[in-house]
Parts: C-alpha cells; structure tokens; sequence
C-alpha cells in the first residue's frame, strides 16, 4: 500500500514535469534572447504578455538545468537535451502509473470461477 | 543438477524483492531476453532517422564552406536538424544498453541453468548475435568519420591483416579496396545497415526452438527504457570531435567500453594476440553448453503410446520447445495424425502430458497412471 | 469443526520449496493434512488428476507452480492456469471448482504457500464435506419444501448482491453466517429439506447460471427455474 502511495507521488510529480516539458517544446531550439514565434490564436485571444513572460520563464529554467550541459561542453541546441531529460521523467512518470494503476488481478493465486 | 546453487538461489532473492515491489508481471527479470528485443526496435528506428541525412564519403581535401563529407553530416545532423543531437544520443546509448542488455540475459540464462541439452540452439546462437551486435557497433564508430574513427579503422585493418592465410584479402574486404576511400565508408555503412537486417534472421533461429516466445516487454518497462535512454543522454551529451585527417596518425584516447573492448585488447596485445584472446573467449563461451563440465542429467524424453493417439495436437501445441510434431498417423489407423516426439528437443518438464486427454504420452519415469495411483493412495493413506 | 481437511498439493519442483518440511510419505509436517505430490513442472498435472484427487475423497487440491513468467520450462505454469480456468483444452469437467486452489510461488516462498494452505483449509472447513453422490438423491422427497426453499431465496438475492463483487475472502464470514445456522439444521432429523438448502444456499452466494446445472444434476429442474424466476423479480 506504501509503495502504492510512493508510485502515485513520482506519478503526479511526472505529470506535472511532463506538461513543463510539452509547453517547452517550442522554445526548446531557440537560444536565450531570440523570439519565439507564437501561434495565431495567441494574439487572437490577446494573451501575448503571458505567454511571452511564459516563454521567459521557461527560458530561464533551462538555462539552469542547461548549465551542466555547457560545462560539459554538448553539442547541438541544450534545450534539446533539456527536452529529452524531461521526456525521460514523464516516461517514467507513465510507466509507474500504469504499474500501480494497472489491473488488479492476483498474480499469484487464481481462484477457478464457477463454472457457468 | 543446478537446481539449488548459490547463483539461482542470488537471482531468485533479487526477483522474490523485485515482486513484493511490483506484480510479477512488470518484473523486468523475467524480461530479460525480451528488453534487448525491444531495445533493438529504438535502434532500428533511430537508426533509420540518422540514415535519412547521412552522407558516406571522407573528401576533406578542401576545407571549404560547402564541404560534405561523412564527419560535416553528422555535425549537421547534430547542430540543425531538430532533435539530431537528441536522435544521436539515443542511438549510441541505446546501443551500449543493447550490450548491457545482452550480457545480463546471458548472465541469468546461465545462472539460472537454462541454456542446457535441449537449449544449446538458443545459446550459440545467442554468442553469434553478440558477436554480431559488437561488431554492428563498432562500424557505427567508424562512420562518424572523425579521428577515433580513423584509428580504429586502421587498428581493424592491421588486426584483419594478421590473420593467417585469408588476412590479405580479409584487409582488402573491408577497406573495399587497397586504401581507404570513400568507397571505405560506403562500405561501412553497408556493414552498419546490412548486418543489423541480418540479425533478424540470426534472430529467427535464436527463437526457432521456443513456442510462443516471450519478445516484448510490457509497455510500463519499455516506457522505464525509453526513460533511461534519454536521462543518459542528458547527463552524457554528445560532444564535438575532429574530423578525421587521413594523413595525420591519431593516438588512442578515450573509447566507449561497451563496444570497443576489443580494441582495448588490440591495442595491449597486438594483433596476433588480439585474434588469440578473441577466439578463447567466443570459444570457451560457446562450450557452456556441452553436459561433461556440468554433469546434468541426462533428459529422459517423452513417449508417445502411439495405440492412443488420437491426433488431436494438443501436445505438439503445448510443447514450449517445438520437440513434438504430428505426422500422418499410420495407414490402417482411425485417425490423420499421429504425434511424434523429438528426443533431442524434449526437455522432460511433461507439458505433453499435462496436455493429453488420452494417456497416449508419457514421461518415462514418470507415468501418470503411476501419479493418480499416488494422489489416490495418499488421499486415503 | 475440528476434523482436519485433507488437501491434495501438486506441486512442481522449482516452485516454492517444501522439501524441508516434507516427510517421507509425502505429508507436510508444519500443515497436518495436506500432502504433496511432485512434478518436474506443473504444466504436467492434468486437469484429470486434480478431478482424481477430488473424487477419491480429498476436500480440497492445491496445484502450485512457479511465477507467472518465470517457469523454467518457459510455459507450463501458464498452461496449467489455462487448463484449469478453461481457456485451454483438456479441461475440468466435474469437479467442485470451489476446491481448487491455484498458487503461483517462487523458491523462496515457502511461507507464503504455508499460509495459503492453512486459510485453505479453514475455507473447506466451511464448506463442509465434499457433496458426495448419495448424499444428492434425497433431493427428490424434497419437492414438497418447495415454499421454503423459495422464501429463503428471496432473502439471499440481498447478500448476494453485496458478495459478488467482493473476493472470495470477503464472502468467507458472510458464508459462515449463512451457513451456522444451516449447519446446525443439517443435525436434525427433519433435515431433509434443509440438507437440500444447504448446497444450495451455497450456491446462491455464487453465478446464478451455474445453479441450473448443478440443481439439474439433483433432479429439480422446475425448482430451478422457480428460484430464477424469484430472483428476477
């Protein structure tokens, strides 16, 4: 029961990791500074001020979780491998849901039904 | 026989814990020929998105802007095709826990006695794949064309030189000429590509011998896979190198020890030693199986009552290693088939007999009339 | 009821380990009763042995093999849970399915095959002996007890909806419940007609379909219908 706990708090933090890392995607190639070009239907709702402090936002996080990177000395846009961390967690994050949440069948006892 | 030694009774501890954590149907022990199945799968495709915008020629002569060669395909698929370095990483580290993968199945296969007698098909062809799969990789290094690459090029071809007889020629093969050329690379590529299709042939007769067998993880631990793959490709980004400068010599520096191992060896023991180191290894590996080191004992394969047999299939369905085919029954019997027993396949686990709803198949030393005459005799007793 | 029920274990030889606590005969010494035969894999034990075991008198049969997924032998423990659940052929034909347990250990679980024997044993202790043929043709004087029989199935319509969703665990104290009262019948004289509602309050507690074979089987095939029709209602 304890571990069935421990699995849907990693779940929930993975989801919640899962979203960070959708909403980077667009922001993943692009480099600090330069504009991220949005879609229409931002500036139809007229929402371009949140979403642009979103994207600055975001920029800023991977700046952080980029930063080893740099020391490392990776080739090709860090965002991308930003990106692929974050995918790795939701992965991960999926898989323990579906073992917890998975059938509940006994796997090491089966009770013959009654025959029909 | 190895029912109770100390390594199965290891293995069986690890997984008894990995049960109480998760259901026995997400133990990933019980996997373990199935993830390097599924691993193979990411590497396929992978491997096909890297193809798509790889170029096999090693012109450097001109250092221009607009060279294309091997090494600037790479760097370009790496630095702007979105998610190239990503792809990239996937790729070689998928790789490297292919090898991983691989050694653990044939740890637990060997721990826990199941490569014997019956299985022997299963494990050469196993040590074949392996040997397949090293190699696969190692013309994966060689097609980043940058300056590891050419030193192992040339370290491979004074290793094929050596060899006795056949080296020559052997040299000359994998060069695909008398230097190295664009037509070098080219043929790396065909190796790269060429061998990794061949596996799935060298594949078929790994699984030849098994019914139904077990090839794909479920979806919870290719997810948990897939997760490990890009969590090692963020903490181990690709990193830049040098092209490779055929009339420059490069010196030994820093390999992926998962595949290139043997270049360790090589580059210790030289050539000849190489090839000796080599051969004792595959070859001692490839002995596991034969009964005199282990003193197994010795399969006693089941019987078909053939006055029995109703031809009804069942047995030869249920048989999990293929060692029970049906044949035209007899002229003059009542029935079409007749189930036939392959000595040499049958592991003696009775399946068959478990099967037969008409006492036609027996285990020797074992008769199920013998088993209910004792069920009986211990229920009244 | 202090009589210890005999279970008939089919065990293969990989699966949890019981040489320890097996004597010579084949008896287990920590678990009085139950006693074990063993398989090279228990993808050998055939459906007929277990319907063996039971009709030459044993209360119940446990057939143990390895985790689903680790029997050595690749598939017998799958093919054996198949037989038994009816999904592959050959198949159980007669047997009393409620008595056969099916376990699915690791070496390692010796304690945990110990423990489900004993709330095995505690299981058949309230289901009472195996329905043996002799005891099923008092079933015919019975007719007449009609109303009573039916009456009481109206009242279990009730619990029944409550246990059917519920394991068979959880159904086990509301069997006793139900049952105390009809073992206490079973001692009088008059215990004809309830001897008869015993089995089937039994019965009730499970699928409603699997009633009209068994009541079939004891003759009354109207009074099976009329409990059909009671219980749509």
């Amino acid at each position: 029961m304890v571990i069935a706990l421990v699995f849907a708090v990693v779940c929930l933090v993975g989801c919640l990791g899962m979203l960070w890392g959708e909403l980077h995607m667009p922001t993943a190639e692009s480099e600090s500074g330069t504009k991220v070009e949005l879609p229409h239907t931002i500036q139809l709702l007229k929402m371009e001020g949140p979403a642009n402090h979103l994207v600055e936002s975001f920029n800023s996080q991977r700046e952080g979780l980029a930063r080893p990177l740099t020391e490392k000395k990776a080739e090709g846009p860090l965002g991308e491998y930003v990106y692929s961390l974050m995918l790795g967690l939701a992965l991960t994050a999926g898989a323990l849901a579906v073992m917890t949440l998975g059938s509940e069948d006994e796997v090491e006892k089966t009770i013959i039904p009654e025959k029909k | 026989m190895g029912k109770t030694n100390i390594f199965n009774a290891f293995f069986l501890g690890v997984e008894d814990l990995t049960n109480k954590v998760v259901k026995s149907k997400y133990n990933p022990f019980y996997y373990h020929g199935a993830l390097p199945q599924f691993i193979m799968y990411i590497l396929f495709l992978s491997g096909l998105l890297l193809f798509a915008y790889y170029v096999p020629t090693v012109d450097n002569a001109y250092s221009s802007l607009n060279l294309v060669n091997a090494f600037t395909s790479v760097d370009y698929i790496t630095n702007k095709i979105p998610f190239g370095a990503v792809i990239r990483g996937v790729h070689r580290y998928a790789g490297d826990a292919m090898v991983v993968a691989i050694v653990l199945h044939a740890v637990r296969v060997w721990f826990t006695d199941r490569f014997r007698q019956y299985r022997w098909v299963q494990w050469i062809s196993g040590i074949v794949l392996l040997i397949m799969v090293l190699f696969i990789g190692q013309t994966g290094y060689y097609l980043i064309w940058d300056e590891r690459s050419l030193l192992l090029t040339r370290m491979t071809v004074s290793a094929f030189d050596s060899v006795p007889f056949i080296g020559e020629s052997l040299k000359h093969w994998f060069m695909n000429g008398r230097t190295i050329t664009n037509l070098t690379l080219s043929n790396f590529l065909f190796i790269h590509i060429g061998l990794s299709f061949t596996l799935l042939f060298a594949l078929w007769i790994h699984y030849v011998r098994m019914t139904r067998p077990v090839i794909t993880p479920p979806p919870a631990l290719n997810y948990i896979l897939m997760a490990i793959v890009f969590a090692v490709v963020y903490m181990v980004p690709i990193t830049a190198t040098r092209m490779a400068d055929l009339n420059a010599t490069p010196t030994m520096m820093d390999v992926d020890l998962f595949f290139l191992w043997p270049y360790q060896i090589l580059a210790a023991a030289g050539p000849l030693g190489y090839w000796f180191w080599m051969v004792v290894i595959f070859g001692a590996l490839c002995l596991v199986p034969l009964p005199m080191f282990y003193g197994s004992k010795p399969v006693e394969a089941a019987e078909v009552v053939n006055d029995k047999c109703v031809g009804c299939r069942l047995c030869s369905l249920d048989c999990p290693y293929q060692a029970i085919e049906m044949v035209p029954a007899p002229a003059g019997s009542r029935f079409k088939l007749l189930a036939t027993v392959k000595p040499f396949r049958c592991s003696g686990c009775g399946v068959c007999v478990g099967a037969c709803a008409f006492d036609a198949i027996d285990l020797p030393n074992m008769e199920d009339a013998e088993v209910t005459a004792r069920i009986k005799q211990l229920v009244e007793a | 009821m202090g009589e210890v029920k005999t279970v008939i274990t089919l065990i293969c030889e990989r699966a949890a380990d019981l040489s320890s606590e097996t004597g010579e005969n084949g008896h287990l010494a920590s678990q009085p009763g139950v006693k074990v035969v063993k398989f090279p894999c228990s993808g050998m034990i055939q459906p007929l042995m277990v319907e063996a075991a039971l009709s030459s008198g044993a209360d119940g049969v446990i057939v143990c093999g390895c985790q689903i997924g680790d029997c050595y032998y690749r598939e017998g423990n799958k093919m054996i849970r198949d037989r038994l659940l009816g999904l592959r052929p050959p198949g159980l034909k007669k047997a009393d399915r409620r008595r056969i347990l099916a376990l699915w250990l690791a070496r390692p679980q010796k304690d945990r095959f110990l423990s489900e024997a004993k709330d095995f044993q505690d299981y058949l202790t309230q289901l009472g002996d195996p329905a043996k043929p002799a005891a099923k043709a008092p079933a015919k004087p019975a007719a007449k007890a009609e109303a009573k029989p039916a009456e009481k199935a109206e009242e279990k319509p009730a619990e029944k909806a409550e246990e059917k969703p519920a394991e068979k665990g959880e159904a086990k104290p509301a069997e006793k419940a139900e049952e105390k009262p009809a073992e206490k019948a079973e001692e009088k004289p008059a215990a004809d007609k309830k001897s008869e509602e015993k089995p089937e309050a039994k019965k009730s507690d499970k699928k409603k379909s699997e009633e009209k074979a068994e009541s079939k089987a004891e003759g009354n095939g109207d009074e099976s219908s009329k409990k059909d029709d009671k219980k749509d209602e």
